[in-house]
């Protein structure tokens, strides 16, 4: 199961775009357009590992929520247009973790709130694919509750496709959520791994090379 | 140079040339009296003398000749004159003096005469006289040592500059203290105006008098007031355009977000079909809400440029509204009621009938069904009437504002920019008139386009 998201947004293009992206990557998103109706539910149920926040919201603004959501132990990304530096510092200062300015992009954002949950010890890695379970944090590949014993780089690169399951991945972006910013290693390592995944576990078809632009795992 | 530096320089010029000038009028009046005491004595001395010469002349004396001048001679010294001179036909007989008096006097007739001379440094006065002794011409002169008087008013010219100078140096005093009194609100101004350039426009001067200085202040402080006033206007329109565009890049920043989510999601996420289909009509929605808000920010923007005012029937505009407002007013279930006691109006029809929708649709959205809208068309120009919810008192000075939205999740469900109120502003001023917004809570709102007088 992935963390669980609520996300309180009145502008519904930009929330069921969000929404779409996230549960693309095994989120459960919960959205609420209204800050009083956020408020409201958020009383009954307030079992979420974070929240995305607009700050003009009609009913309760966002700036009047932020405590609330404190309260009840749940970290915030503030989402706004509002992108002044004034507004930023009252946000944070309220406490919220971080702050995105519209109009901004997704992988961004998606980045950011692995950041948070990962501090908060609330990231569940755990992703699934097809009969394939793969445990990030200890390291544990299962299929149909059979371990399958992988080298380490091509767990990596597996974790990082799995990750973003139905989503296009570029070289460059798997090798950087390996080793991190700094590495610039040959980009056909990548390609060395997925071959190696391909014929392991028989995905060639479910990776699927997406030409000038990466891989992506599709589940169909 | 300072004013009051020179000012101080001119009066101690004057000063001086009064001072000089009256001491010099002094010295030479000292003189002249002076003058006229020697002289005055001396003619007394000078009378004496004579008489005295004569009287001894009644006396024995030789008939001619030598033993005559010889005997006038001892006469003459014997009367003991200091400064004496006798010359008898020409001849000097007897001479005491320090000079030749003939040489500056000349005695033809038979009174007093006097003269003044000058001598290797020395001031005389000198007096002559002639007289018939035994058919002989006698001219008796009488030199008086002048130089006491030239010491007497070089003494006192020295006691007149000191007082010059004393009074002088007063009145300089004085003056000083004058023309800084004067000059004193002229600082003031000078400091006030320095202030102001600074950029502290708030600032006045108090200066009371009624003088030139007075109402220098006066006009001073009518311009601070004038240009605090430009300022403070400037200031506002400045402030109004940052949120104006504020605004504008706020309302930009959702749609394009959306779209910048969308595009992104349909370029890297695997989708199926249909959620690929709903993804980009919804992005057609945004792209079209787009394009409608940059246009109407243009129409905005450009309205002025772009209005065309003629001469056009307000029946006419009335029925175009009614044909126009038709569908919108049958949706919120409301009937239009137009009454009409103008003619014509000068405006731009188009823009006109743009504001009059704009506002029945405001007045439709704000009503209950089977509520009556009416719109009435005067001489003062055009009212838009509803019985519908009212506008709240705190919004009503801001409902004009572009982009804002009294109650944001109602007017974006009614799919709303928060613009058609800053439009209907915008029409109204282009006219040259005003937009009016009268509204009572629970009981309705009249908008009244008000249009000047032809």
């Amino acid at each position: 199961m992935g963390n669980r998201i609520v996300m309180i947004e009145d502008d519904a293009a930009i929330a069921q775009a969000v929404q779409l992206n996230l549960e693309c990557a095994e989120y459960e998103v919960t959205v609420f357009d209204n800050g009083q109706t956020a408020w409201d539910a958020l009383r009954d149920n307030h079992d979420y590992d974070l929240a995305l926040l607009d700050m003009m919201l009609p009913g309760i603004d966002g700036f009047a929520l932020l405590p609330k959501l404190r309260e009840y132990g749940i970290p915030v990304i503030c989402l706004t247009a509002m992108g002044d530096p004034g507004h930023e510092v009252q946000g944070l200062r309220g406490g919220a973790e971080d702050y995105i300015a519209k109009p901004f992009d997704m992988l961004a954002l998606m980045v950011r709130m692995e950041k948070v949950l990962s501090r908060r010890g609330k990231l569940h890695e755990i992703y699934h694919f097809r009969d394939l379970t793969l445990d990030k944090g200890n390291r544990r590949l299962t299929r149909k509750g059979e371990e399958i014993c992988l080298p380490p780089l091509e767990f990596d690169v597996l974790a990082v496709l799995m990750k973003n399951k139905n989503r296009t991945v570029s070289r460059e972006r798997i090798l950087n959520e390996i080793w991190g910013q700094d590495y610039f290693g040959d980009i056909r390592t990548v390609d060395v791994r997925v071959a190696n995944l391909r014929k392991k576990l028989n995905l060639s078809e479910a990776i699927r090379t997406i030409s000038k632009a990466g891989y992506r795992l599709e589940e169909r | 140079m300072r004013l009051r530096t020179k000012l101080t320089a001119l009066c101690a010029a004057l000063l001086l040339l009064v001072a000089v000038s009256l001491t010099a009028a002094m010295l030479w009046q000292v003189r002249a009296q002076s003058y006229d005491m020697l002289l005055e004595s001396t003619e007394k001395t000078l009378a004496e003398l004579t008489s005295e010469f004569q009287q001894s002349t009644y006396r024995d004396h030789p008939e001619s000749g030598t033993a005559l001048e010889v005997f006038l001679t001892y006469n003459f010294r014997s009367c003991g004159v200091p400064g004496s001179a006798l010359f008898v036909d020409g001849k000097c007989l007897y001479a005491a003096t320090p000079i030749a008096p003939e040489e500056y006097l000349d005695v033809s007739n038979w009174t007093t005469t006097s003269a003044r001379a000058y001598v290797q440094g020395k001031h005389f006065l000198i007096l002559g006289k002639a007289l018939d002794i035994r058919e002989k011409t006698c001219r008796i002169y009488l030199v008086e040592d002048a130089d006491h008087i030239y010491a007497q008013l070089w003494q006192l010219s020295g006691r007149f500059a000191l007082l010059a100078l004393a009074i002088g140096l007063l009145g300089l005093g004085g003056v000083r203290l004058i023309i800084s009194r004067a000059l004193h609100p002229l600082s003031e101004l000078t400091q006030a105006a320095e202030r102001i350039a600074g950029g502290s426009y708030s600032q006045r001067v108090s200066v009371q008098s009624s003088d030139e200085v007075g109402r220098l202040a006066g006009n001073f402080n009518r311009m601070a007031a004038a240009v605090e006033t430009h300022v403070d206007t400037l200031r506002e329109q400045n402030q109004r355009q940052k949120l104006f565009i504020g605004a504008v890049t706020h309302e930009l920043k959702t749609p394009l977000t959306s779209l910048l989510l969308n595009v992104n999601t349909l370029e890297t996420v695997y989708l199926p079909e249909e959620k690929q289909e709903a993804l980009l009509a919804s992005m057609d929605t945004q792209l079209h809400w787009l394009e409608t808000m940059v246009k109407k920010l243009l129409t905005l923007l450009s309205m002025q440029k772009n209005a065309r005012l003629s001469e056009c029937s307000a029946p006419e505009l009335l029925e175009r509204v009614q044909t126009l407002t038709g569908p919108v007013c049958a949706k919120y279930g409301v009937s239009l009621k137009t009454v009409c006691h103008a003619d014509t109006f000068s405006m731009d029809s188009d823009l006109m009938c743009s504001a009059l929708v704009n506002l029945i649709e405001n007045s439709a959205k704000a009503s209950s069904p089977s509520d009556v809208i009416e719109v009435l068309a005067d001489q003062k120009g055009f009212a838009v009437m509803d019985h519908g919810r009212g506008i709240p008192e705190k919004d009503l000075a801001r409902v004009t504002d572009p982009f804002y939205m009294g109650d944001p999740s109602r007017s974006k469900q009614s799919g709303g920019f928060g613009l058609g109120l800053a439009l209907v502003k915008e029409i109204a001023a282009v006219h040259g008139g005003r937009l009016e917004i009268e509204s009572q809570p629970g009981q309705g709102t009249t908008a009244r386009i008000t249009l000047p007088h032809p």
